[in-house]
């Protein structure tokens, strides 16, 4: 990419006392570039937000973030990149405006950007009001609005819509989505994997401190299409699935021609389906990591109607 | 310059802390509200004129209570409550550092601490001279940061704003209870000498009562010491786990 790379992690690796947290983490983010590091519960994604932001020392391997090994930062790090973690809190007494000038003031920026931000997250129409009071999507993006208050270079996310409704998700992908054209690069994590299909233009599976893939979704979901299917919708209203066998092939291009298809999909995986063979193991957000039933997935496709 | 807007913007967090919070702000409120009544109380049963005795041990009650509820469980009140509420970790992922928090945390806290001190002469109608005065100045000032950095420890080790009370008790039970009481328990007589609140209050008790009070080495050594002492473990405590232990 002819981008400029803004960080850069090399074989990093986290060992809690007894337990190895990540392994062996090397990936690079570039300028903006949405990547998601996408896994079950104690897969150690938090850990890995934290090294990179010197909130935590690493057991080994090398994180330079901006140019600097995360070893050697210091405060004023924090003064070109956001870090929203996963528990984030705000001033809950204090007014949503104030809680935005208190770190506005902090981090040097001028007070029409708190206008600028609170309109961008919507939440001017809010601003008098005491940030505790706020519904859990407007609290969010209040962190968020937070966050990008200094147009950091690089964003982190902590699992940003764990916990939302779908509209106020997607709302807030909006807001990402729009900080990524501005050429910020953000780096976020989740167990969502709709999120991260959508969102990402890279995504890395982490299995129990592991990558076991780095790519951008579409590449992953080909990649993992062992099995070409297409599901093909007749006039008669019936659907079949046709596979690659000379014999399906030969269906199929008659099919077409007699022009009885209404509609035709190639089966590619989900994320979530690629994940499941990637690592083995199946992405649930409440029971976190949990043995996948292979047999139940295998191949990732709707077996209905094989024509013979 | 950074450090100082940074450090005020902090200040500015905690101001806002201490006015909105209750119970907080019953710390220096009750200190002050208890010395008035007790004041009317004494002046009540002796026709108007308080006793130097009763002045000084007016004196030694204000003050005994005000560096523990207004520093140390004040501060510790302040940093456990910024835990409880996840905004610590957003202060530090914000660019501020330890040293700014810490000054910007205490700054309150500390001149309020001493502004009491101060206030209790007025309150209490003690007449102090020039020389009283200064000695009083100096050991409120020195305690009054003796007291906010204890704070600061027990901020670290306490995760939220219960386990901050729980961990205050022990402190002030020695720094508190031990000089209000020295006066009527032989014993804790011989201890309070060591406290720097003990020395506060034999410094004010002197004053109160019309005596020229020097600070003598031993109790200049007790004041500094243990100023000295805090600053080192608060240092060591934060070397180990930052204000929050990962
Ligand atoms: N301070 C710690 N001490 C010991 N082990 C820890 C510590 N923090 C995390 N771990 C362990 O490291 C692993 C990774 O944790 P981490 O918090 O990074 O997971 P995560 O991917 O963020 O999970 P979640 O989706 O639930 O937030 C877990 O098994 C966890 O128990
Ligand atoms: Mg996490």
């Amino acid at each position: 990419m002819s981008q400029k790379i803004v960080l850069e992690l090399n074989a990093v690796s986290k060992r809690y006392k007894t337990e190895l947290a990540l392994k062996d983490i090397s990936l690079t983010l570039c300028e903006g570039e949405i990547l998601g590091f996408l896994g079950p519960s104690g897969a150690g994604k938090t850990t890995a937000i934290k090294i990179i932001t010197g909130q935590l020392r690493q057991t080994s391997g090398e994180a330079r973030i901006l140019g600097t090994d995360s070893e050697n930062l210091d405060a004023s790090i924090y003064e070109r990149i956001g870090v929203v973690s996963d528990q984030s809190g705000v001033y809950e007494k204090m007014t949503v405006q104030r809680n935005l000038e208190i770190f506005a003031s902090i981090l040097e920026v001028p007070k029409s950007r708190v206008t600028e931000v609170l309109q961008k997250t919507g939440l001017y129409e809010h601003r008098k009001k005491p940030a505790g009071k706020l519904s859990k999507g407007q609290g969010q993006r209040l962190v968020l609005a937070r966050a990008v208050l200094h147009k950091p270079r690089i964003l982190f996310l902590d699992e940003p819509t764990s916990g939302l409704d779908p509209a106020t998700a997607v709302q807030i992908h909006e807001m990402l989505l729009e900080l990524k054209k501005e050429g910020m690069a953000i780096f976020l994590t989740t167990h969502n994997m709709e999120e991260a299909a959508c969102l990402c233009d890279r995504v890395a599976l982490l299995c129990r401190g592991q990558i076991a893939e780095l790519d951008s979704p579409e590449a992953l979901c080909i990649k993992y299409n062992t099995k070409k299917q297409y599901r093909v919708r007749l006039e008669d209203k019936t659907e079949v699935t046709l596979t690659e066998t000379p014999e399906d092939i030969r269906k199929l291009s008659e099919l077409l021609k007699e022009n009885k298809v209404v509609t035709l999909h190639s089966c590619e995986p989900t994320l979530e389906q690629v994940f499941l063979q990637a690592t083995g193991y199946r992405l649930n957000a409440e029971q976190g990591i949990s043995q996948g039933n292979n047999q139940k997935h295998a191949g990732g496709t709707r077996r209905k109607g094989v024509v013979r | 310059m950074k450090a100082i807007k940074k450090t005020w913007a902090v200040a500015a967090i905690k101001y806002e802390a201490i006015a909105h919070n209750m119970a907080v702000l019953t710390g220096p409120l009750m200190t002050i509200g208890l010395v008035l009544v007790m004041r009317f109380i004494y002046q009540d049963k002796s026709d108007g004129i308080i006793s130097p005795e009763a002045l000084a041990s007016l004196l030694v009650l204000g003050i005994s209570l005000n560096m523990c509820m207004n520093g140390v469980a004040m501060v510790s009140t302040l940093i456990s409550e910024e835990k409880e509420k996840h905004t610590l970790r957003v202060l530090m992922t914000a660019s501020v550092t330890g040293g700014e928090y810490f000054a910007g945390t205490i700054l309150f806290p500390f001149l309020l601490t001493v502004g009491i001190n101060l206030l209790f002469l007025p309150i209490t109608g003690c007449s102090v001279n020039g020389a009283g005065f200064a000695v009083y100045l100096a050991t409120t000032v020195i305690g009054a940061a003796t007291s906010c950095v204890i704070g600061t420890i027990i901020g670290i080790y306490a995760k939220n704003q219960m386990s901050a009370s729980m961990l205050c008790m022990p402190v002030l039970f020695v720094f508190m209870l031990i000089p209000l009481f020295a006066g009527l328990i032989e014993g804790l007589e011989k201890i309070t000498g060591f406290l720097f609140t003990g020395v506060l209050s034999e410094a004010a008790g002197e004053i109160a009562q019309g005596r020229v009070y020097h600070l003598g080495a031993f109790q200049t050594a007790v004041l500094l010491s243990e100023l000295v002492i805090a600053v080192l473990l608060f240092l060591l405590a934060y070397r180990k786990n930052g204000y929050e232990k990962d």
